[in-house]
């Protein structure tokens, strides 16, 4: 491999070898290799071919945790787990909650009571593995409670990557308008067409597809992580009977294992699912009563469904949920045979996945 | 390994290529077997093959595995496109998941070379353009990187190490969760 591989041969093996952690090492065999795996393009080609490594999941422990955040570490797992320690936080871990993760990076949030003349708790965007971290401090003029606050992509950079410690963004919903942190030009203030006259009521529906979607009343609002652009499109309508009973919590948007983006809603005991069409309609693919596809559950009782479901968590392409919040009979759906299966309950409801930080840190030794 | 052409009929009547190695051993396969390979598919279609199609970069020893490993591709690609006629769904799976076991084994045993073969047939596989062979000998030396260190995969691939010591402290600290 040394003397006779040529350097296509060496980038067909290097791309085949199915772990970052061992790309890593590899890089540090010599030179050659280096410059082979270090190049953009070969980065760009393996991100295309390997899925993202978690290398860990966040949770913010029991309620009133003093610990700070808990890692699940992935299993089996990749780094060391002390590799993933938030001690290098400002004033340790304890005293901040995650609150969103991207990529390799985590958003999280000061615990605690807020000042009393400015509402904006102090927030950190930090990469556990490279120990970085980046103090989002209050925009100048931000007035009224920040609501919510959503680590969102930046631009894409040359090797392809959109979310790293250099390139990210955040997003505060505030009472009357929203700001946007990125890591060049710190906040801008950006207009998102509120229908109301507060953001209200305004949620995060999800992601896919490079895109967030946030929903108030009908209206969805679109943030491209790319551009930071944001635009607006009017939500079909989902269910019957629209204003009288509807709520924004009904509705969530999710990327299937095609890539395609679905919205799927569980209202009055029926989940349905509507695909995103070419011209950009939603058009109804799939529907259950869960009355019926739970039926032959253990544990089942139709008294279960007279009452609203709770979502309890979302994955690639089946959704949790349970009868009553904090009810020990959970079931799932899966989202392409819309089947029912009984399911597990999760250590909480809400996890942060943490993935290795992409592209690697290679910059060392490439002269030459 | 040289095969002379049988007096079949069958074979006779399809069309058979000529291989030449670069210690100068003939090599004759069918055309199915032979296109395996893109290189050779286009020196076919632009019918310069007769007389033998002479590959320098392939010794005797490397073009009658590669020659091994076509032919057993080329036989269950037919053997899958000939069962689809002649059985029912159910059974055209089960045959088909039998030919795949079969292939599977089939390359498994292929793969134990030593590692100068292994590098040969890498090279051959590239020159001629043979992607599923690539694919499975380029996969097989990804794999022996897998969970190694530097120093283990150099001494596996008789690397000379370039890095000055304080170049490679440089390069674990920029990635030290890498190597801890």
């Amino acid at each position: 491999m040394d003397e006779s591989g040529s350097d296509d041969i060496l980038g067909l093996v290097l791309e085949r070898v199915d772990s970052h952690v061992s790309l890593i090492r590899a890089a540090a065999v010599c030179r050659r290799w280096r410059r082979a795996i270090a190049d953009a393009s070969f980065l760009r080609r393996y991100r295309s071919l390997h899925a993202p490594a978690v290398a860990g999941e966040f949770h913010n422990g029991p309620w009133r945790s003093r610990e700070g955040p808990v890692l699940v570490p992935s299993s089996p797992s990749m780094v060391d787990a002390r590799h993933l320690s938030l001690n290098f936080l400002p004033g340790g871990a304890a005293p901040w909650a995650v609150r969103g993760s991207r990529g390799s990076l985590l958003l999280l949030r000061r615990r605690g009571i807020v000042p009393f003349r400015n509402k904006f708790r102090e927030k950190v965007v930090c990469e556990p593995l490279t120990r970085r971290y980046r103090r989002i401090l209050p925009p100048a003029d931000s007035d009224g409670n920040c609501r919510g606050s959503y680590l969102i992509d930046g631009e894409a950079d040359e090797a392809g990557s959109r979310i790293s410690m250099t390139n990210f963004r955040v997003l505060c919903v505030f009472d009357t308008h929203c700001a946007m942190y990125t890591v060049s030009s710190s906040w801008s203030k950006k207009n998102i067409g509120l229908i109301a006259p507060s953001s209200r009521g305004l949620r995060l529906m999800g992601h896919g597809g490079g895109c967030w979607y946030f929903v108030q009343g009908r209206a969805l609002i679109i943030v491209d992580g790319n551009t930071g652009d944001f635009s607006f499109a009017e939500l079909p309508p989902l269910v019957e009977d629209w204003d009288s009973h509807a709520s924004v919590r009904d509705f969530f948007i999710t990327n299937g294992r095609d890539g395609k983006l679905r919205i799927f809603t569980v209202f009055d005991g029926t989940m349905k699912v509507f695909l995103r069409l070419e011209g950009g309609e939603w058009a109804l693919e799939k529907r259950v009563l869960l009355s019926e596809a739970t039926r032959g559950l253990p544990g089942y009782e139709p008294s279960f469904f007279s009452k609203p479901q709770y979502v309890l968590r979302i994955g690639v392409e089946y959704v949790i949920l349970s009868p009553y919040a904090g009810q020990t009979w959970i079931f799932s759906i899966n989202l392409e045979t819309m089947e029912a299966a009984s399911a597990v309950r999760t250590m909480t409801p809400m996890v942060y996945g943490c993935e290795l930080p992409w592209p690697p840190t290679l910059h060392a030794c490439l002269d030459g | 390994m040289a095969s002379a052409g049988s007096g079949d009929e069958k074979a006779a009547a399809a069309a058979m290529i000529t291989l030449i190695s670069s210690d100068n051993e003939k090599f004759e396969v069918t055309e199915a077997t032979a296109t395996l390979s893109q290189t050779i598919r286009h020196m076919i279609e632009d019918g310069c093959t007769d007389g033998g199609v002479p590959l320098p970069n392939v010794t005797s020893k490397i073009l009658a595995r590669v020659i091994e490993y076509c032919k057993k591709h080329a036989t269950a690609a037919a053997g899958e496109e000939g069962s689809s006629s002649s059985f029912s769904d159910a059974a055209f799976l089960e045959v088909d998941r039998a030919f795949l076991e079969e292939l599977e084994e089939f390359d498994d045993a292929f793969l134990e070379v030593d590692r100068a073969t292994l590098f040969d047939l890498i090279l051959a596989a590239n020159y001629l353009d043979i992607k599923g062979l690539l694919n499975l000998t380029c996969q097989k030396v990804a794999d022996s990187v897998k969970g190694k260190t530097p120093e283990q995969i150099r001494e596996m691939y008789n690397i000379v190490n370039d890095l000055t010591p304080e170049e490679e402290a440089e390069i674990r600290r920029e990635t030290q969760w890498a190597f801890e």
